[in-house]
């Protein structure tokens, strides 16, 4: 086990193939760590790829929709699912569909310890999810099954997994039910989705994700939907479900608020690609490119007043099938200059661990 | 203070359903001075996209009076009422179903005038100036929404209700779907726009950062009630009503620095519309309830400069 990073993921490309045999890629080479026990953000507007990403770690991809190649390395926490999940991996290789996607021939040796999730059987996959790694959506209405009373849906998780008896599943789920502050959990056992307001469902979801006690939870805008009285409400019930239980979660959202209450450190995604990461405290203070500090100055506050108009980014979201050849921020950036227009710029460290993908960080 | 262009004064919405009946809006009083913006902020659920909806007679009030520049809205007949609509204009939440797909951009902006009975030519002309206002390119005419994202999407919807030259828009949830680099451009525009046409807005949003930056009052909303009316500087630096300050206290603040002990957050679940608690609506969520509050509704009162609150036991600075 690894003591300090629960998954690594590697220069990770999800395609979307087009009609006339054309790719896109809406990951275009993310790397990403998420350490044991932190929570992680992953921060961008619709369209940027964050989604994407998220559930290509659950390889949880719509056909076309591929991963076309990178790494992403699992440590698991327990020996038992280390053991579980590397048999096959020395011996036959899998060929199920993400077999395609590890066609990549270049994918080096897996490291002691790690499990390389894109060479996973579809089997191996449905072990992991939900067990090990679990995730939790922005719509608790259309993740819940709504011809299903909740508490069956929660009891299911267990029983796909566990070898035990449907009463003693019960009480465990009865248990998660009050773990994530469900009243009356006897009574909304029984309920349909329907019958609860979007702060309990979205607590339902959680439940469901928490009752095997994962290791590793996904958060895909999970209060986008709620509003902000409920979403203070998930917000606190998550960084406790998290430090009692020493889980890592990767947060994806677009509210910068969010990052700012929940997260460690923070990843900014732009047009597929990772353009900052840095720990939230140094971004928030010392964000250096200049998409992030467009959105940071761009949105409206809460607690001070401001005169005169917005800061805007102008223009938008460059299409997938027409990036810019340089930068993919550069057509936006009021700091473009002929390099940012012609060469694509890489991540680079600009000190103590910041990353920026920025010719002209230095003067933002 | 510029004169009042629209009061509303007791106005109710039952809605029936095999439940029982749904208090959506009961008893909400309110004035809308000419020229500024007005926001309505409360929770899902808690009637103001109703309230919206009764004040441009979308929905007919189950009882209660909105009045335009004096003149009661109810009592207008379906031809004067068309014509006072001209005035009236609403700008919707979801750009992408607000728009009817099979008219072209020109089509669309034109369409309140032409129900005006404005003749082809000047219509045109109109469009093109509105294109211009809400920065559009002219080229857009001929095209159909479907080939534009969300924040120009919004603009098309902007411009329409912008065409008949209205007093009073409506604005629902106006930049909930948008990005945030989107936001800020629509919001530079809508504010841009009211300086320009002298536009007053009744601003219907749950996003307390956008309602301080856009709004000159606030309506607070719980459950069909009214429960803090007050300039918008009043209600973020001295709430008087504990749920006013509940939803300010509940918003993430973009900043890892902000720590705040006395952060008072929201317990419980939002009770139900058909069936509210007898006293004060919000008694079963407040931390301050006691048992007045449980038997007594309590009454909207003046507290001096315009800051009005529905509470027994208001917050005082």
């Amino acid at each position: 086990m690894n003591n300090e990073i629960l998954m690594q993921v590697t220069d990770l490309h999800t395609v979307l193939p087009l009609k006339g045999g054309n790719l896109v890629a809406p990951v275009d080479g993310v790397n990403l760590t998420i350490p044991r026990g932190k929570t992680v953000g992953l921060v961008g507007e619709s369209g940027c790829g964050k989604s994407m990403t998220a559930r290509s770690l659950m390889r949880l991809l719509d056909h076309p929709i591929r991963i076309q190649s990178g790494s992403i390395l699992y440590y698991p926490g327990s020996e038992a699912d280390l053991a579980r999940l590397t048999q096959s991996q020395t011996g036959k290789k899998s060929l199920s569909r993400p077999a395609q996607a590890a066609q990549a021939p270049e994918i080096p040796e897996i490291p002691e310890g790690a499990v390389e999730i894109t060479a996973l059987t579809e089997k191996q996959m449905r072990s992991i999810r939900g067990h090990n790694i679990t995730m939790i959506f922005q719509e608790p209405m259309t993740a819940l099954n709504p011809s299903i009373t909740v508490g069956k849906q929660v009891r299911e998780a267990i029983l796909l997994h566990e070898k035990v008896s449907k009463k003693e599943a019960r009480e465990r789920v009865l248990q998660s039910f009050r773990d994530v502050g469900i009243p009356e959990p006897e009574r909304r056992y029984k309920s349909y989705p329907h019958q609860l307001s979007g702060g309990l469902r979205q607590r339902i979801c959680i439940a469901m994700a928490m009752v095997l006690h994962p290791e590793f939870l996904i958060a895909d805008e999970p209060t986008t939907a709620l509003d902000v009285t409920v979403e203070a409400q998930i917000l606190a019930l998550m960084k406790q479900l998290q430090r009692s239980r020493e889980m890592s979660i990767l947060m994806i959202t677009h509210n910068l608020g969010v990052v700012a209450d929940i997260c460690d450190e923070v990843n900014v995604m732009y047009a597929g690609q990772i353009v900052e990461y840095a720990d939230k405290t140094e971004l928030f203070r010392n964000a250096r490119h200049p998409y992030t500090r467009g959105l940071m100055k761009a949105i409206p506050r809460v607690r001070s007043e401001i005169k005169g108009d917005l800061f805007t980014i102008e223009g938008t979201v460059p299409n997938f099938s027409d990036m810019p050849a340089g930068c993919r921020f550069c057509d936006r950036c009021p700091y473009a200059d002929e390099q940012c227009r012609t060469r694509e710029p890489q991540l680079r460290d600009i000190g103590g661990g910041h990353l920026v993908r920025c010719f002209r960080e230095v003067e933002t | 203070m510029s004169e009042v262009l629209l009061q509303v004064e007791n106005l109710v919405k039952y809605f029936k359903t095999n439940a029982g009946k749904v208090k959506a809006v009961d008893g909400v009083s309110f004035e809308v001075c000419a020229g500024e913006t007005l926001a309505l902020v409360g929770e899902s659920g808690c009637g103001k996209s109703t309230l919206g909806r009764l004040i441009l007679r979308l929905i007919e009030p189950t009882s209660g009076t909105v009045r335009l520049e004096g003149e009661d809205l109810g009592k207008l007949s379906g031809k004067q009422l068309r014509k006072k609509r001209s005035q009236l204009q609403i700008i919707f939440q979801d750009p992408f179903s607000s728009l009817d797909p099979h008219f072209t951009v020109g089509e669309l902006i034109a369409e309140p005038l032409r129900a005006m009975g404005m003749g082809k030519e000047e219509r045109e002309s109109r469009v093109m100036t509105l294109l211009d206002q809400v920065g559009l390119s002219r080229d857009y005419y001929t095209r159909y929404p479907h080939q534009f994202s969300g924040g120009q999407r919004q603009r098309i919807g902007i411009a329409r209700a912008l065409a008949s030259s209205p007093k009073l828009i409506v604005c629902d949830e106006p930049v909930s779907a948008l990005d945030v680099s989107i936001q800020a451009q629509i919001l530079n525009l809508l504010r841009q726009l009211q300086k320009e046409h002298g536009l007053t807005y009744l601003f219907i949003s749950h996003d307390l950062a956008v309602v301080r930056y856009i709004s000159d009052r606030i309506c607070v909303m719980f459950l069909g009630q009214l429960c803090e009316l007050c300039s918008t500087r009043d209600a973020y630096e001295r709430p008087m009503h504990p749920y006013t300050r509940m939803l300010i206290d509940s918003a993430p603040e973009p900043d890892p620095e902000f720590h705040r002990e006395d952060r008072l957050l929201l317990q419980g679940e939002m009770p139900s519309p058909i069936h509210p608690p007898a006293g004060c609506r919000f008694c079963t969520r407040c931390p301050f309830a006691t048992e007045e509050c449980r038997t007594e509704p309590p009454e909207m009162k003046d507290y001096g400069g315009g800051h009005l609150c529905a509470c027994h036991h208001p917050l005082l600075p």
